[in-house]
């Protein structure tokens, strides 16, 4: 069984290798653009880009 | 008045006399109530309505307190008050919620109007405090209710030292319902005195008050640099500014109390050697210091809300970072495990006179709690 599977990267549309144990809500680091990606859902694998850090005033 | 416990033993209201039922309607605060008792959480919304109709200004908090412990043991949970005035109910520390008790100073009058709760607390954060309450009983994750967060922070201090450290800690602060706080500047501050020989003005020696001032502006100068926003520099804040000749008449004594916002990519050593280093007179005292945090949006309490926020919602989560400091900062400068900062509420309202949370924001924060702490507990 492979320990991969492959999904589309949302930036650059090349498929891309993951572990086959990514998680949920994980976040991995493109190897196709370096961009860091968030696995939204599992089945099928999609990937999005992940939020930016925004600033914010408080407490 | 707990309207919780009012509500469970059920039928307190018809024993209540006429002049009892008078007197409570003349200080009764201007709600449109019957929103409290809407969705699957009103139970939370009515002990959110009784918390902000309790005052609860840093150092009086004994009053709010035990109306958060009466929703403890309503839902028959350990809970105890601590000899600092937490409120405490421990039970599985795959999580810690955490959020203050204490309100800043300020009558903000309480009411409901179109689903929205107006009053002191309500964001910062009495929204998120008792947000918490509901998903710790919801879940059976451990609780705890701080004090002093607006001034010393007593509460958070003391818990690192009285507490084993929880498996994550998630502390309640307003985010909004679908973003999480990762990151707070840590906080320095101190009091500058200096004195100098009290001659006649048309000396030309520099006085202590001038020494005063050409060392704040020395320090605030170095300090002042461009950066990608606000949350990467440090601010420099003069909060008082004493001065003039001593009770005796022989000297000029200056003092000046100062803070500083830390970044993370700064030590609180490097400021307080920065500040100590202009000194050409006189010396600082400082406080015990808060250290900046920020944390990894990798970790499995950042990872748990993302999935969490995007379940309830199908909206893309907002991460934070945030300028001010919070109790977060305590724990992390404490804690080795992972931590976040999350509840409901519009931080621009924090400390301001139309402080007022919506209470379907209310309920869809304690939705997203409940499912990080399941997730992280299973985990």
């Amino acid at each position: 069984m492979s320990d991969t599977i492959t999904a589309e990267d949302p930036l650059s549309g090349e498929e891309i290798e993951l572990p086959a144990d990514v998680e949920v809500g994980e976040i991995i680091d493109s190897p196709a653009t370096g961009a860091e990606l968030e696995v939204v859902s599992l089945d099928p694998v999609t990937l999005e880009e992940a939020p930016e850090l925004e600033e914010d005033w408080g407490e | 008045m707990n309207a919780e416990i009012d509500r469970e033993e059920g039928g307190e209201a018809e024993a209540t006399t006429k002049t009892e039922m008078e007197t409570e309607a003349e200080t009764t605060p201007d709600a449109d109530t019957d929103a409290l008792d809407e969705g699957e959480w009103a139970d939370a919304r009515h002990l959110l309505y009784d918390m902000v109709s309790t005052p609860s200004v840093s150092g009086d908090e004994e009053a709010a307190a035990e109306v958060l412990k009466a929703f403890f043991e309503a839902h028959d949970r350990e809970v105890w008050i601590d000899e600092v005035g937490n409120v405490r109910a421990p039970a599985d520390d795959a999580v810690l919620l955490t959020s203050h008790i204490d309100t800043v100073p300020g009558d903000v009058p309480v009411k409901i109007e179109d689903g929205v709760l107006w009053g002191r607390g309500s964001v910062d954060a009495t929204g998120p405090l008792c947000s918490m309450a509901a998903a710790a009983v919801e879940t059976g994750v451990s609780f705890v209710g701080v004090v002093g967060e607006e001034t010393s922070s007593r509460g958070a201090w003391h818990l690192v030292e009285d507490r084993e450290e929880p498996d994550a800690v998630v502390n309640g602060e307003p985010s909004g319902w679908d973003g999480v706080t990762l990151g707070y500047r840590g906080f320095l501050s101190g009091t500058y005195i200096s004195t100098s020989e009290l001659g006649h003005s048309s000396r030309p020696e520099e006085n202590a008050i001038q020494s005063a001032v050409a060392w704040w502006s020395r320090v605030a100068d170095f300090f002042d640099e461009e950066r990608d926003g606000v949350f990467d520099t440090v601010t420099t804040k003069p909060v008082t500014f004493d001065g003039g000749p001593t009770e005796d008449g022989l000297a000029v004594e200056a003092t000046v109390d100062v803070q500083f916002r830390v970044p993370p990519r700064l030590s609180i050593d490097d400021v307080r050697e920065v500040a100590e280093g202009e000194l050409t007179r006189g010396g600082v005292h400082w406080n015990k210091p808060i250290p900046p945090v920020m944390m990894s949006p990798r970790t499995d309490v950042a990872r748990a809300f993302r999935v969490a926020i995007r379940n309830v919602s199908g909206v893309k989560p907002r991460l934070l970072r945030k300028t001010g400091t919070s109790d977060m900062n305590i724990f992390a400068g404490t804690w080795d495990c992972p931590m976040a900062t999350y509840g409901p509420g519009d931080s621009d309202l924090d400390h301001a006179p139309n402080e007022h949370l919506d209470l379907a924001e209310f309920d869809s924060a304690i939705d997203v709690l409940v499912d990080a702490c399941e997730r992280l507990a299973d985990d």
